[in-house]
């Protein structure tokens, strides 16, 4: 029998060999890899061989850069736009979707469009629609007499932070649609049938079981949302490559922008590290405040 | 102990795999220019030169052409297959690098050892891989071609060869194609405007502004986020960003009068508002449709025949500051370079030097969308048509005025890389074009390029 276990044991820890070989090649190596070249002078157009370590130096660098204050701003506030708002709108189609409504089936297939078109044919299309000559938009607005020359989507520093951030919540709605609405039907009607009775209004029975039944999705759809659009940099290069002027100018663009343009492999490394300590940080807060309020 | 033992051999697996995957990591040696071939000398080591055994050279072409490009570059390679280069059995075989991310496809085919044995790429890419150390030394090619004197070789031209040199006179690129750009206008548009002369100035061109936008249309539209306008801009007044003992001309009153000049065009509402913003194929498109008069681009293969027909080139303006002997252009080349940590060294040059004498298909089937630096190439492959001749003879071969745009740098640093492609002098004219004062852009690119010396090593 203790051979039999024995035997078992061996057969998952083989099983599972290939799958923690992976992780450590996929994951763990390229994070160490990473931060050691935070701690050197390594660049793209300098042979390995010329790698110094320079200490805490680019991390000093790091936090004397003037423009980084402004794009951190910037991550930030697209970040924290993009989960808000995505999460309001998703929470409320949500819970009309979770009616009995004519065509749920179909309204729930089609919100989903933005979330499978790909990133690259969403920015093209974006781009495309909001050109200020032939865009649909500026044109149909002229057209309808609303404005009368067009509004510069992409040309005007304020407009183009408005621009990213929007998309991005179209990108992100149909994720908390799904998250949302799966949390909703897993909530017993009874639940709501009891309230109607007790007298219960719909903002009560929004307030005291809706919100409560979605709690635990709520918290990782938008933890899950925070690190990803924090994270987010395909979007934002194809739209705009942080233009104009670095209005759009995210964490993500500013890490590609010193490795690959400027070569600067050892100080973008370091805004990496300084970038995943923060998502770290931010990660065990929120899910420490989340399971606190759990308790209580 | 048999559970500890399960750890050991996972964590050794572990180990095993990593340092069998590791490169470039701190303190790593692969892709290290061996000591012996530091400066660049071609790799001498396990060469195979038996006749009859097959050698493979690998070619890395990025996606210059049409759909058919990849089928041409095959073709191509079947033929220099079959040529028997050096009556030896060479394998030559092609792959076609997408545009999206080519700069880091090399390089990170470099970082992992997994790199070509050639390589075409723009013309800045070679001193960058012999700054690394991995630049294979193509004189031999040239003293070739000197020997034989083939027709095309007095069409490279020295401005070109020199450019594809180290400070060392070592030639680590052979440039095979031109690109640049030049100010091209939409007839229609002119014709409507009543623009009869062509404006050779900047004072004609502010005039023929102000006739098209009285017609309704915006004078001009430019991809503001890129070098090019800021190039052509101060080389047409005879300026140039940075001179050969580094000091820094961003400020430079050749670059202030032309600023001070853009400025106003864009406060009369000479300049598309969406210049900020707009990309190559933008404001291509709006001299096509006759939404705009004027823009700066390049060889306008991009245009089909029938809508060339209605497009014409200006002459590089005379700038305030300038002469017609001052006032120059900005050109740089696309160039074919190899690695020396090439496993076939000989071949991998005579593969090259054959390439480079074949590749006229890349152009008549690939549909190459760059300009062949050799004009009887170029004849061969734009033979007839007016617009792109025009085009040639005023921007490229235009005897004199063809300066490349590390001028008046005679090779290519890689320094200038950074500064060209981080469009560092590209900010005034940002600003200029949202709405804010250039002269905070000019502070701002004047510290960028300062922080590029200092990286590099060199300054004031």
């Amino acid at each position: 029998m203790k051979t039999k276990n024995r035997s078992v044991k061996w057969f998952g820890i083989w099983m599972m060999l290939p799958g923690f070989l992976m992780i450590i090649l996929l994951k763990i190596y390229p994070i160490v890899e990473g931060i050691s070249y935070s701690f050197t002078n390594r660049r793209l157009d300098r042979p390995v061989n010329s790698i110094e370590f320079t200490g805490l130096q680019n991390f000093i660098s790091v936090f004397q850069d003037k423009k980084i204050l402004g794009t951190v701003g910037f991550t930030l506030a697209y970040a924290v736009l993009i989960v808000l708002l995505s999460y309001t709108i998703g929470l409320g189609l949500a819970m009309l979707l979770n009616r009995d409504i004519k065509g749920r089936g179909i309204y729930r297939t089609l919100i989903l469009l933005p979330w499978v078109i790909s990133n690259t044919v969403t920015a093209a299309n974006f781009r495309w629609i909001l050109n200020d000559r032939y865009g649909i938009v500026n044109r149909s607005l002229i057209q309808l007499g609303i404005i009368d020359k067009p509004i510069q989507f992409f040309a005007n520093r304020d407009m183009a932070k408005v621009m990213v951030i929007s998309v991005g919540i179209w990108k992100t709605i149909p994720f908390m649609v799904i998250v949302i609405l799966a949390a909703l039907q897993s909530i017993p009607l009874e639940y709501y049938e009891a309230a109607e009775i007790d007298g219960a209004s719909f903002w009560g029975r929004f307030r005291y079981i809706t919100m409560p039944g979605i709690k635990a999705v709520t918290v990782m759809a938008t933890t899950l949302q925070f690190i990803w659009n924090f994270n987010n940099f395909e979007s934002i290069w194809l739209l705009t490559s942080g233009g104009p002027s670095d209005a759009t100018m995210t964490l993500p663009v500013k890490i590609y922008e010193e490795a690959f343009l400027k070569n600067k492999i050892g100080y973008a490394s370091a805004i990496a590290v300084v970038v995943m300590l923060f998502m770290i940080v931010f990660t065990y807060v929120r899910f420490r405040i989340s399971a606190k309020a759990n308790k209580d | 102990m048999k559970k500890k033992k399960a750890v050991l051999v996972a964590v050794a697996a572990a180990v095993t795999l990593l340092s069998a995957c590791t490169n470039g990591g701190v303190g790593k040696t692969e892709n290290v220019a061996p000591e012996s071939t530091a400066a660049g000398e071609a790799n001498t080591g396990e060469t195979v030169t038996a006749s009859d055994e097959e050698i493979i050279v690998t070619i890395w072409e990025a996606q210059w052409g049409t759909e058919n490009y990849e089928d041409a570059l095959k073709k191509l390679a079947e033929e220099a297959t079959a040529a028997r280069i050096d009556g030896k059995n060479i394998k030559v075989e092609v792959q076609c690098i997408p545009w999206d991310n080519y700069y880091e496809t090399f390089m990170t085919a470099y970082t992992t050892g997994t790199n070509p044995d050639i390589a075409a790429q723009a013309s800045t890419a070679p001193a960058q891989y012999n700054d690394l150390g991995v630049a294979m030394d193509l004189s031999s090619i040239l003293a070739a071609w000197k020997a034989e004197t083939p027709e095309f070789y007095n069409e490279i031209g020295e401005t070109a060869i020199r450019f594809e040199q180290d400070a060392e006179g070592k030639q680590i690129g052979l440039p095979f194609a031109i690109d640049g750009t030049g100010l091209i206008y939409n007839k229609t548009v002119f014709e409507n405007a009543g623009i009869t002369e062509i404006p050779a100035n900047y004072d004609e061109l502010t005039e023929a502004a102000a006739k098209i936008a009285a017609t309704g249309v915006t004078p001009y539209a430019f991809r503001a986020n890129h070098c090019s306008l800021s190039n052509f801009l101060i080389f047409s007044n005879g300026g140039y960003n940075i001179s050969l003992d580094y000091e820094i001309l961003l400020d430079d009153e050749k670059v202030i009068h032309m600023l001070d000049l853009m400025q106003g065009w864009w406060d009369n509402g000479y300049v598309a508002e969406g210049t900020a913003g707009y990309s190559a194929d933008d404001i291509r498109k709006m001299l096509l449709n006759g939404d705009v008069g004027m823009i700066i681009s390049n060889i306008p293969t991009w245009a089909s025949a029938e809508q060339r027909a209605n497009l014409g080139i200006l002459p590089v303006p005379i700038g305030p500051d300038a002469t017609e002997e001052t006032k120059h252009n900005s050109m740089s080349y696309q160039a074919y370079y190899a690695y020396n940590t090439s496993d076939h060294p000989e071949e991998t040059l005579a593969v090259l030097k054959w390439w480079y004498e074949h590749n006229d298909i890349l152009y008549t089937e690939g549909g190459n969308s760059t300009v062949p630096l050799r004009a009887s190439q170029f004849d061969a492959v734009f033979r007839g048509d007016e617009v792109l001749q025009a085009f040639f003879d005023e921007y490229v071969d235009n005897n004199g005025c063809q300066t490349t745009f590390v001028y008046p740098f005679e090779h290519f640093e890689t320094w200038y890389g950074i500064f060209d492609g981080n469009k560092v002098n590209t900010k005034a004219l940002m600003n200029i074009f949202t709405g804010k004062d250039y002269r905070l852009g000019l502070e701002e690119s004047i510290a960028e390029t300062k922080e590029i010396f200092e990286a590099y090593g060199i300054g004031q």
